[in-house]
């Protein structure tokens, strides 16, 4: 008993003893965890990129090192000595964007557009990459590989679809050339590879209305190489194989990587990523390598030569704009490789946004980072894994048995290591369908979150958590540009007129005012088939479609033929560089200035079947830009009330043509129902489209929202009925009364 | 005439707890409804609010039910099954054109016979079915916080809170012109004043019945 209760009194002084020494460390960590966390924040690059890669030797596609035969570099082959790099080309929908599994157009019930040969990436089209690499067989082609290469390259890693095309025939190998004829950067003419006339099997025109004589190869044939379809030479420029570099080196060179694209050199576009090393020197059109980067071995032994894990920065050069702890985000600039900024208004950056220097309305009260996961030491690749990481691996719960909880039938991290499924996990977005079967394989909020034990303030949680996206209340706001149209209808120089939302022009500088935007908020099914409502931007897309048997938009060339008398109005022209905005100036692309029936005639008589002006939605999913908890939506009055933010109408840019743009939809296969009316809003100088969402029609009802017109009605009119009846009845009973009152009068 | 207790201290306790609740809930349904525009109570409070009102209602109403069983008043419910057509019309005669000629009441209240016939077939559809209607579809509302699934079953939330909002529209309007009917006592506020204190000047000998039936209202 004795020893017991001295054991207790010993515990009772040694726990006072800790606590007093920990107590005022914690007093004193309140402060200085903002200080820890920035620090960590700061050291973050640093962390994460302390894992060192063996030194590597900069092999060609022959396996000779490149110091000793002065060609490309191929990643295949450099990365290959150790990782299974074919394999990973395999497996990556990044690399053959859907063209493995691609389909005769009009074939499949699920794709957007009927021109459409694969259900999303390179087949599925989208106006925000107008121009169409053509599948085989298709009459009036408009781009072939190479030329959709050199077009739209700079946001394609390489691999599959750079390499083997629709065949499965190396694209060297079927241009009758070897890998080992591969273009050098000393017989690569600055103005790319030489390209041949294709003789008797080329294509007879490509001329408005003329019809292909033979069967069109895109694989083989250039179209916007001259006057004619050509040739494409793969010999000589080499082809695009997978860039390991562009997503695992530190500082990759994208420039330089677009530009050897885009001037067709493509089997100089691993080597031109490595320009930021110092390992390869641009001498002119042509690359040498700087033997003083590396070591007697052959290997590099450059000090910005560092091979990592991909952080968002490296996700950011296709994606969107990735903005780190250590960069001043002075001025932005979107360009048509900023998808999810230019679409979404998206900027991953753990920085507040009252610490930039753009120039956003309200700025000083934005104490917030523009992401909160960002600012949590978060990157693209924790949610997006790769699907056999037996770090990250989770067995998706679909087709899983429902006592399984764990799986540890996974690889070993040697096994991982050697090969790396290059399958990444993703979402299901409204605007991408690639590689569908592993849709909804990422991590979402509420494989991190523990929702229920998060809102246990919420009245009614499990209904709002059953109907809601996380995004549609922690969103609550983009704070950067995004685009609200997108008119293909007359371009000019090649480039559509874009409308932005978010921003505003001011006259008195020259420097446009971030105002941001409040996302729209719609339902949309999701993987597991509910209907939640969900924050999306709303891009209104207009075009011409050669409607026939084979529908597809108008080409490009076809509609600058026909356009060169059409005015526009006057505005900037956007520069020569692909930004199309930039927060230095007032980038405005020029507004068309014609009548829609202008257009559609001068496109008949140039030999276009039926041209068709079209006008459709585009939904893009917001999912980034978090806000912090506290500023969620919170308010129930948001959305519980006659101004809901549920029914906030959004606005879809200037029209053309009102009747088109009536009957304009959300592009069916984003699996958003047409729960959304719209209208044409006259009020300003030009007609405005606005569409207002009616979840309603989705099945939802939002209380205070929602209304039943006809009960409404129905009650206010017997209420006014009553009232009516009592007014009559009494009447009828104060005049007798009056009567009687006035009859005593008389009598007194 | 004679002062008669017309209501017991728990009636008039019962009748006007059930009245304050449910204008706090017509209060706090219509600014749920009309959040934003007409809603004169902030969202959230008027859906706590409601809920918890509509709870007490429901207990009340239960142990209304409860009394009104065991005591036998729910008998006064009731309508004659024989004669009720015939005092229905005379009760309606007298709304109609009676009071307005100064006829006397066709039906002189007493502790055994408080309700006029319309009273008795207005109250038996809003108890039997009104209340019902609004405590079922007001309970499923309040239900799918736990399962929204469920809501599924009976139509969707849509289709609830439309036959909830009409049975709200009914109650309004029943209380609308149960008030004003309480006007057409011998007094305006006569039955007002019953309904505060319990009694009722009554004519006639104390103990005496009601008459049910006037002599010259037979033709």
């Amino acid at each position: 008993m004795g020893t017991t209760k001295r054991n207790w009194v010993r515990r009772v002084l040694e726990r006072s003893a800790v606590w007093a020494a920990v107590l005022p460390l914690i007093m004193l960590s309140s402060d200085r965890c903002m200080a820890i966390a920035e620090v960590a924040q700061s050291q973050r690059q640093e962390n994460l990129t302390e894992i060192t890669h063996r030194p590597v030797r900069l092999l060609d596609a022959n396996g000779q090192n490149v110091i000793a035969s002065g060609q490309p570099v191929s990643a295949e082959r450099t990365c290959g000595a150790c990782h299974d790099a074919q394999y990973i080309s395999n497996h990556c929908y990044h690399a053959d964007l859907g063209i493995r599994r691609w389909f005769r157009p009009g074939q499949s019930e699920r794709a957007a557009h009927a021109w459409d040969y694969t259900s999303g990436g390179v087949g599925g089209w989208t106006p925000f990459f107008y121009q169409r690499l053509s599948p085989p067989g298709e009459s009036k082609p408009d781009l072939g590989l190479a030329d959709w290469l050199r077009t739209y390259g700079f946001r394609y890693v390489g691999g599959r679809l750079g390499q083997f095309g629709f065949g499965d025939q190396l694209l060297t190998k079927r241009d009758g050339h070897s890998p080992e004829q591969a273009a050098t950067p000393n017989d690569t003419p600055a103005g790319g590879p030489q390209v041949e006339k294709s003789g008797p099997d080329a294509m007879a025109s490509s001329s408005p209305g003329s019809q292909s004589e033979l069967t069109w190869d895109p694989d083989l044939i250039s179209t916007l190489s001259g006057n004619q379809p050509m040739r494409w030479d793969w010999g000589s420029s080499g082809t695009l194989e997978m860039n390991c570099f562009l997503c695992h080196l530190h500082s990759p060179d994208n420039a330089s990587r677009i530009e050897e694209i885009k001037a067709g050199r493509f089997a100089w576009a691993v080597t031109a990523t490595l320009a930021s090393t110092g390992a390869v020197v641009r001498k002119g059109t042509q690359w040498e390598y700087n033997k003083q980067a590396f070591d007697q071995r052959g290997a590099v032994v450059a000090q910005a030569f560092r091979i990592e894990r991909p952080t968002a920065e490296q996700c950011g050069q296709c994606h969107g704009k990735v903005v780190s702890a250590h960069e001043q985000l002075s001025c932005l600039e979107i360009s048509w490789s900023d998808w999810s900024t230019l679409t979404k208004g998206q900027i991953f950056s753990p920085q507040r946004i009252s610490d930039s220097e753009l120039n956003i309305a309200g700025k000083e009260t934005l104490v917030r980072p523009w992401d909160i996961h960002a600012a949590s030491l978060l990157d693209c690749r924790h949610c997006h894994f790769s699907l056999d990481n037996p770090a990250l691996f989770e067995p998706p719960a679909r087709g899983r048995p429902k006592h399984l909880r764990f799986e540890p039938r996974r690889l070993s991290f040697a096994e991982y290591l050697e090969r790396p499924s290059h399958q990444f996990a993703k979402g299901d977005t409204a605007q991408g369908k690639i590689a569908p079967e592993f849709t909804g394989t990422m991590r979402t909020c509420r494989d991190c979150h523990d929702a229920t034990a998060a809102h246990e303030w919420l009245p009614f949680r499990a209904v709002h958590l059953a109907r809601l996206e996380c995004e549609t209340c922690h969103i609550p706001a983009v704070y950067a540009p995004a685009l609200e149209a997108i008119d293909w209808s007359a371009p000019a120089n090649g480039q559509p007129f874009l409308e932005w939302r978010g921003v505003t022009s001011s006259n008195s500088t020259n420097v446009p005012l971030i105002t941001g935007f409040r996302p729209v908020i719609l339902p949309r099914k999701a993987v597991d088939g509910e209907l939640r409502l969900g924050p999306y931007n709303l891009v209104r897309a207009s075009y011409w479609v050669e409607s026939g048997a084979s529908p597809r938009p108008v080409r490009l060339r076809d509609l600058e033929a026909i356009l060169s008398g059409v005015s526009h109005n006057t505005g900037h022209n956007r520069s020569e560089s692909s930004v199309v905005f930039s927060t230095n100036q007032q980038t405005r692309s020029l507004q068309p200035h014609y009548s829609t029936t202008e257009i559609a005639g001068r496109l008949k008589n140039a030999g276009v079947s039926s041209p068709e002006y079209t006008v459709e939605i585009w939904p893009f999913g917001i999912h980034h830009g978090v806000a912090p908890a506290r500023l969620a939506i919170r308010q129930c009055e948001t959305c519980h009330s006659s101004s809901s933010l549920l029914g906030q109408s959004f606005s879809l840019g200037k029209v053309q043509d009102d009747d088109k743009s009536r009957e304009a939809r959300i592009v069916s296969s984003s699996g958003i129902p047409q729960a959304y009316s719209l209208q044409i809003s006259s009020s300003t100088q030009n007609p405005v489209l606005i569409l207002t969402p009616t979840p309603e029609k989705a099945g939802f009802y939002i209380l205070g929202k929602s209304r039943h017109n006809w009960v409404d009605w129905l009650g206010f009119l017997a209420m006014v009925g009553i009232v009516l009846a009592i007014m009559v009845h009494t009447s009828f009973r104060i005049v007798p009364y009056l009567s009687s009152v006035r009859s005593i009068c008389r009598q007194d | 005439m004679h002062k008669e207790l017309i209501y017991t201290l728990y009636e008039r306790f019962w009748h006007w707890f059930q009245a304050v609740m449910i204008l706090t809930l017509l209060l706090t349904g219509f600014s749920v409804h009309y959040s934003g525009s007409a809603g004169i109570i902030p969202f959230a409070t008027a859906v706590r609010l409601h809920n918890v009102v509509g709870w007490l209602l429901v207990i009340n109403a239960f142990l209304g039910f409860f009394y009104y069983l065991t005591t036998g008043t729910l008998r006064q419910l009731i309508p004659e099954p024989r004669e009720w057509h015939i005092l229905a019309w005379r009760q309606l005669r007298y709304y109609l054109y009676g009071m307005f000629h100064a006829e006397p009441h066709p039906l002189q209240r007493s502790r055994q016979r408080r309700l006029n016939p319309l009273q008795q077939i207005t109250y038996l559809a809003i108890l039997n079915i009104l209340l019902p209607v609004q405590v079922v579809t007001g309970v499923a509302l309040w239900f799918m916080q736990y399962s929204p699934k469920l809501i599924h079953l009976v139509g969707g939330i849509g289709n609830l809170a439309a036959v909830h909002m009409l049975g709200a529209w009914f109650f309004a309007a029943f209380v609308l012109a149960h008030i004003y009917l309480a006007t057409t006592g011998p007094t305006p506020w006569a039955h007002f004043v019953t309904m505060i204190t319990g009694y009722e000047v009554v004519e006639g000998p104390s103990g005496s019945d009601p008459l049910p039936v006037q002599q010259n209202e037979t033709t």
